[in-house]
């Protein structure tokens, strides 16, 4: 311990002088307060500071003791040390204390205490020295409680706070800053220890923020206050991190905030991939789909419309729709539309086909909708049209109806084919049992003929088969008896229905009169091909042979006509019968397929 | 006895037809089965009138009908379609689907051809 001031106090009892005087006037017009204070604590003598300081007047301080006015918090310590200059432990000591000023308020002074003894050693008064530091004391208890709450926000702050201070060099130019402080969220965003940056320099520590251009914008804050905030993408490791960053100036160096936005971040980037996802879908769909005012006013449009108009979609955008060379090239249509953009604005959901026209001015069968947009009052506030090509479908359902009507027509002919059969047989049937004989025989050779023609792709049929189906049946087992002979050859449908019931009678009737009626008689039939200019013709030979005697028929029926007349009537063939004793004989000529 | 033409391409109906309208008492003019063949049958008086198959295997028979109607000749048409559009000017004609129901077109002939 030291002696607090230099300070020499002339001999109490001297006889008073000019220098006493001036000792006097100092001592009175100090800019401290001093005092002289008795063994016990009361006060001797008080200048003019030191009563300012306590409140008391001159009077009034000289009847209490410094005790009686001292905070009781400080009073143990004063009085100890006090004790202990009276002891002779010390001669001087120095506190900062609490008086009651007279006022009642506390009031902090810098007490400093040094002492006069008697020649015996024992003290014979205190000499104090008092500095009001009430002031100072406060500002410094506002500084710490600030600090205190600084720290306390800090500390609990969910952001990364950082303060940097700048390291200049000698002219003047920031050279790189120096960590100040680091709250407990920026160790954790950053994976740093606070105690391992603090007062470290940042380009060694984080080197990035000088390639990032990050070093340079904190000079640029430093130097012009401009404080800035900014997203910055951390491609780290796997683990993707997006952080916002604010900063701005504080005293020659800056402080920074920063916060992991990576979540809402990926939700804003999820979004505009869905966004982008499905405008990729409405753009690749290949029909118009627009966004559009009650009005009729276009506000959004895709893809596909500007194809389909060849129309620069700003162009089309601010225009009622029913201008859209889509929708313009008929009047009628533009009214249509018209019509159920009004009634779409109403609150109704509309629905029609219509026809709009692409750029090369080709129509295209679309079904079109009007889906009105509500908002929670049931206004009307957008329409969504849409117009999707139904080209596919149009043509489908053509398709349909041209297999239908097809299918009706020949259902139709088909009965009306069975209808004439039936007549032809029954006219000619002396009984019922030979109707059904006769009749379903011909059917069944119509069903051989048209079985063939389906079972192939190409509508025709090779004549063996065609030989094979209708004859075989009728002829007897012994192969020897059907000889059959040719090249390939195919008919076309009209010849193999024709030709398939001509072999239907002559089979039918080799059966009952002809060849196939005995044990020994024999059929043959041969073909050939022969080529008139255009025209391939089938010449086919139908030639009984050891069967019984034969002789005309005494009455022509319609298996007769059937035979001589079906190949002239319709396809320019020509048919010859010869009733020869030894045998039937036959000549058929019929167009064939090339 | 009216004489009636017939034209129709598939044998088995047109001789089912002709013979129908014989026992009907009817005097058949082919029966043939193109327009061409027709063609050569038609002359003023040479028939009453006549019975069309509409489609004849690819060609239609208004051709036929067109010359009949210039010659003031009446006719009907037999069809296995329901829906065939008649062109404009053969429109009203009579149109009997087969399977035909042979007494209504007898007695529709009876009414047209006005024998003699």
């Amino acid at each position: 311990m030291s002696t607090a001031e230099p300070e020499e106090l002339p001999e109490p009892q001297a006889t008073p002088t000019a220098s006493e005087a001036m000792f006097r006037a100092t001592f009175e017009h100090a800019s401290v307060g001093l005092a002289h204070i008795g063994p016990q604590g009361q006060w001797l003598n008080v200048n003019q500071r030191a009563s300012e300081i306590v409140g008391y007047p001159h009077e009034e301080l000289l009847k209490i003791t410094f005790q009686d006015i001292t905070h009781p918090d400080d009073l143990d310590l004063d009085v100890g040390l006090l004790n202990e200059v009276l002891e002779g432990k010390r001669e001087t000591y120095r506190i900062e204390k609490r008086y009651f000023h007279k006022s009642g308020r506390i009031i902090w002074v810098l007490l400093s205490v040094s002492c006069m003894r008697n020649p015996d050693g024992e003290v014979a008064y205190f000499i104090s020295v008092l500095q009001d530091i009430t002031e100072s004391k406060r500002i410094s208890q506002a500084l710490a409680d600030s600090e205190t709450r600084f720290r306390a926000v800090q500390e609990t702050n969910p952001d990364g706070f950082m303060m940097l201070r700048s390291l200049r060099n000698e002219s003047g130019a920031i050279e790189d800053f120096i960590w100040e402080f680091i709250n407990p969220a920026a160790e954790q965003l950053t994976s740093r220890a606070a105690t391992g940056l603090t007062g470290k320099r940042l380009t060694q520590e984080m080197p990035e923020t000088v390639s990032r251009g990050l070093f340079d914008r904190f000079c640029t804050t430093v130097e012009t206050g401009q404080p800035w905030r900014r997203e910055l993408y951390y491609p780290d490791n796997g683990h993707p991190r997006w952080f916002r960053f604010t900063v701005a100036r504080v005293g020659d160096g800056f402080a920074v905030s920063f916060q992991d936005v990576t979540a809402r971040k990926q939700a804003e980037l999820r979004l505009l991939a869905s966004e982008q996802r499905q405008r990729t879908i409405l753009d690749g769909i290949v029909s118009m789909i627009g966004l559009a005012n009650p009005d009729g006013t276009l506000l959004e449009i895709n893809e596909a419309s500007v194809r389909l108009t060849g129309a620069l979609s700003e162009d089309l955008i601010g225009c009622p729709i029913w201008e859209h060379p889509a929708w313009s090239h008929t009047p009628a249509l533009q009214d249509r539309l018209i019509t159920a953009f009004a009634q779409a604005e109403a609150g109704s959901r509309m629905r029609f086909d219509a026809e709009i026209q692409d750029s090369r001015g080709r129509l295209i069968p679309v079904d079109v909708q009007l889906s009105p947009i509500v908002d929670e009052t049931e206004k009307v506030t957008e329409i969504v049209l849409s117009a999707v090509d139904i080209s596919e479908r149009k043509r489908a359902e053509a398709h349909r109806e041209m297999l239908l009507s097809e299918l009706n027509h020949r259902v139709k002919n088909s009965l009306a084919t069975v209808q004439a059969i039936a007549a032809h047989t029954l006219r000619e049937a002396p009984t019922m049992d030979s109707f059904r004989g006769s009749f379903t025989g011909r059917l069944r050779a119509i069903a051989a003929s048209h079985d063939l023609l389906v079972s192939t792709a190409q509508d025709s049929a090779d004549i063996s088969r065609l030989i094979r189906d209708q004859v075989t049946a009728y002829a007897p087992a012994e192969e020897s008896r059907l000889e059959l002979s040719g090249p390939p050859l195919v008919l076309g449908p009209q010849g193999a229905h024709a030709f398939g019931l001509i072999l239907h009678e002559l089979a039918t009737n080799a059966s009952k009169y002809g060849a196939f009626s005995n044990e020994t008689g024999r059929l043959r039939i041969c073909w050939s091909i022969e080529e008139n200019g255009e025209q391939t013709d089938a010449l086919i030979d139908w030639i009984e042979m050891d069967g019984p005697p034969v002789a005309p028929p005494s009455r022509k029926g319609f298996g007769s006509a059937l035979i001589e007349q079906s190949l002239s009537h319709a396809l320019g063939g020509k048919s010859n019968l010869v009733f020869d004793p030894k045998g039937l004989k036959a000549q058929f000529r019929l167009p064939a397929r090339k | 006895m009216p004489k009636i033409l017939l034209l129709e391409d598939d044998f088995l109906i047109a001789f089912d037809l002709k013979a129908q309208l014989e026992e009907a008492g009817m005097d058949v003019v082919g029966p043939v089965a193109n327009n061409d063949a027709a063609a050569r049958l038609i002359e003023p008086g040479s028939v009453h009138a006549a019975v069309l198959d509409m489609d004849l295997g690819g060609e239609a028979s208004f051709p036929t009908a067109h010359r009949l109607q210039d010659l003031g000749i009446p006719f009907v048409f037999v069809s296995g379609n329901d829906h065939t559009e008649l062109p404009g000017s053969l429109a009203g004609s009579s149109v009997h689907t087969k399977p035909v129901h042979f007494p209504r077109l007898i007695d529709q002939l009876r009414g047209i051809a006005g024998s003699d």
